[in-house]
């Protein structure tokens, strides 16, 4: 009497675990996007493609034999201009309104010890956004200003510009 | 009775028989064809999305590659003395724009981001490119007809938008690309004739030398030189009041004609001389152009000028006016002045001429979509 009365338990939990599955998954499609690492990274490169340009665009000198304005920016602590020129160019869309992102930028250089430090130059407080950083070697020439450790004479800094949107 | 049951308690636990049961089988069955169903679909519906905007930022990225890092197609090496409009692509007028393979708005490969005003010019004009097939042809390519809109704003300067493709709409969703690039305008050629006034020996005569070793100075690199056949040419002839001859008609001088003469080198013969060949009026000239003390002059012939005269040459004018081929040709702009008002003389004021006053980039944004 037992033996008989468990017939279809086992078809019925089939039948009722495909349609929760076939129902989720419908569900699941059909109201969310799916970010695959494949669509991350286009994003990503996209800002990154950006920030070069805008890097190049600020360290090429626009009269022959002239210091770039990067180059001055970073000789001289010009925070306030390097931030002004380097939003202008990262943001400025070809019709309104203007993008949303921001960055912050530090220097890496070697001081008068010979070894490694950097200083936050510029941007906004990073705090852990999903961003991606580009990097650009800046020549500088001596009398610098910028931090009381560098090294004198002329040299190369990387300035390190970490980009993410808003 | 008591006996009974246990007995058969003691058969169910000890039923060790291999089948399974029809029931676990077609439950199983109906679970594992749900499941092979799901992870198809699920998969198939990821790869649709994936490729789709991929597909679209792709091309994005691609356009924006060729137009700001890549010179075109047709082009010729820097320094090329060119003889013919159509080995380059921005001087390839409307009758035969089938020729123009490709777009690209770069000066040359060497210099990404740095942009070619006359090719921004020619790619934004309409009139040539006037519909969107010659614009996807040369810079989308393939069999797809996807659709475009790219924009080139200039951020600086007076130089206007350039437009292309359909409309968009903002709110949908596209492939994208935006690109910061610099757009190379005209540097200025200033002579200051306070140099060359020539009392004893006036003869009216006046040249400026167009030496290409000098402009194609190596050292500065193709972002600061300037190439005369495919830039605009400025020459601007400043403190014209020190060379005046007549006191009495208030240092005023008179220019009564302008002309361009070259030479180039034979090997067989050596040096050969062609010209002066007169500039005709500006009325009758594409694409030369005189201002006298900042204001452009009524007639040709330009009288009573004390300041400045500026001489423009549109980029591609000295093209197939110089017939040689090779690199080596030396272009003079000859002034004539009236004598009797300028101290100038052909014996010792020949102006060997150079870049000082620099080519300008201009910052501009350029931005691609594409769906």
């Amino acid at each position: 009497m037992v033996d008989e009365s468990c017939g279809q338990i086992y078809t019925i939990e089939g039948v009722a675990a495909a349609i929760l599955m076939v129902t989720t998954t419908y569900l699941v499609l059909s109201t969310t996007i799916i970010l695959t690492p494949g669509e991350t990274h286009i994003t990503d490169m996209q800002l990154e493609q950006l920030g070069y340009d805008a890097l190049a665009v600020l360290d090429t000198p626009s009269e022959y034999g002239t210091q770039s304005r990067l180059s001055d920016y970073i000789q001289n602590n010009k925070k306030i201009e390097f931030n002004q020129y380097l939003l202008q160019l990262l943001n400025t869309r070809t019709d309104l309104p203007y993008d949303t992102l921001s960055y912050n930028a530090s220097v890496f250089y070697r001081n008068s010890t010979d070894s490694l430090n950097y200083y936050s130059f510029s941007g906004s407080q990073y705090y852990r956004q999903n961003s991606v950083k580009v990097t650009r070697w800046v020549g500088i020439p001596d009398a610098v200003s910028a931090v009381s450790d560098m090294r004198s004479g002329d040299q190369t800094v990387l300035l390190e510009v970490l980009i993410w949107r808003d | 009775m008591r006996m009974n049951k246990s007995r058969h308690r003691l058969n169910q636990i000890t039923n060790d028989s291999g089948q399974l049961s029809i029931d676990f089988i077609i439950g199983l069955s109906i679970f594992m064809i749900a499941l092979i169903m799901v992870s198809t679909m699920a998969s198939g519906l990821l790869i649709g999305l994936r490729s789709k905007t991929i597909d679209y930022d792709a091309v994005a990225y691609r356009t924006g590659v060729i137009l700001v890092e890549d010179p075109g197609e047709n082009t010729t090496f820097p320094g090329q003395i060119i003889t013919d409009p159509s080995v380059q692509w921005e001087f390839i007028g409307l009758s035969e724009k089938a020729r123009v393979l490709r777009f690209g708005l770069s000066l040359y490969k060497s210099t990404p981001n740095i942009l070619s005003k006359k090719k921004v010019d020619s790619y934004g004009n309409h009139t040539i490119y006037n519909n969107l097939e010659d614009y996807r042809s040369r810079i989308i390519f393939g069999s797809y007809p996807y659709h475009f809109n790219i924009t080139l704003l200039p951020l600086e300067g007076s130089l206007s938008p350039v437009y292309s493709g359909e409309p968009y709409n903002p709110y949908s969703s596209y492939g994208y690309i935006r690109r910061i690039v610099l757009i190379k305008t005209p540097g200025e050629f200033v002579v200051d004739l306070n140099d060359y006034s020539n009392p004893m020996y006036n003869d009216g005569q006046l040249s400026v030398r167009i030496d290409s070793n000098q402009l194609f100075d190596t050292r500065k690199g193709p972002i600061y030189w300037t190439d005369p056949m495919k830039e605009e040419l400025r020459i601007n002839l400043t403190n014209i009041s020190s060379i005046a001859n007549c006191t009495a008609c208030s240092n005023f001088v008179n220019l009564t004609q302008i002309a361009y003469s070259y030479s180039y080198y034979d090997p067989a013969v050596g040096w050969i001389s062609v010209g002066p060949i007169i500039i005709q009026p500006p009325s009758l000239t594409v694409g030369f152009n005189m201002t006298k003390d900042g204001m452009l002059p009524s007639t040709y012939f330009l009288n009573n000028i004390n300041s400045s005269i500026l001489t423009k040459f549109t980029a591609g004018y000295f093209i197939q006016k110089t017939q040689v081929s090779g690199n080596q040709a030396l272009i003079a702009i000859n002034y004539t002045f009236d004598p009797m008002t300028a101290n100038v003389s052909s014996t010792s004021t020949i102006a060997p001429l150079y870049a000082n006053v620099n080519p300008v980039l201009i910052p501009a944004v350029l931005e691609v979509r594409i769906w």
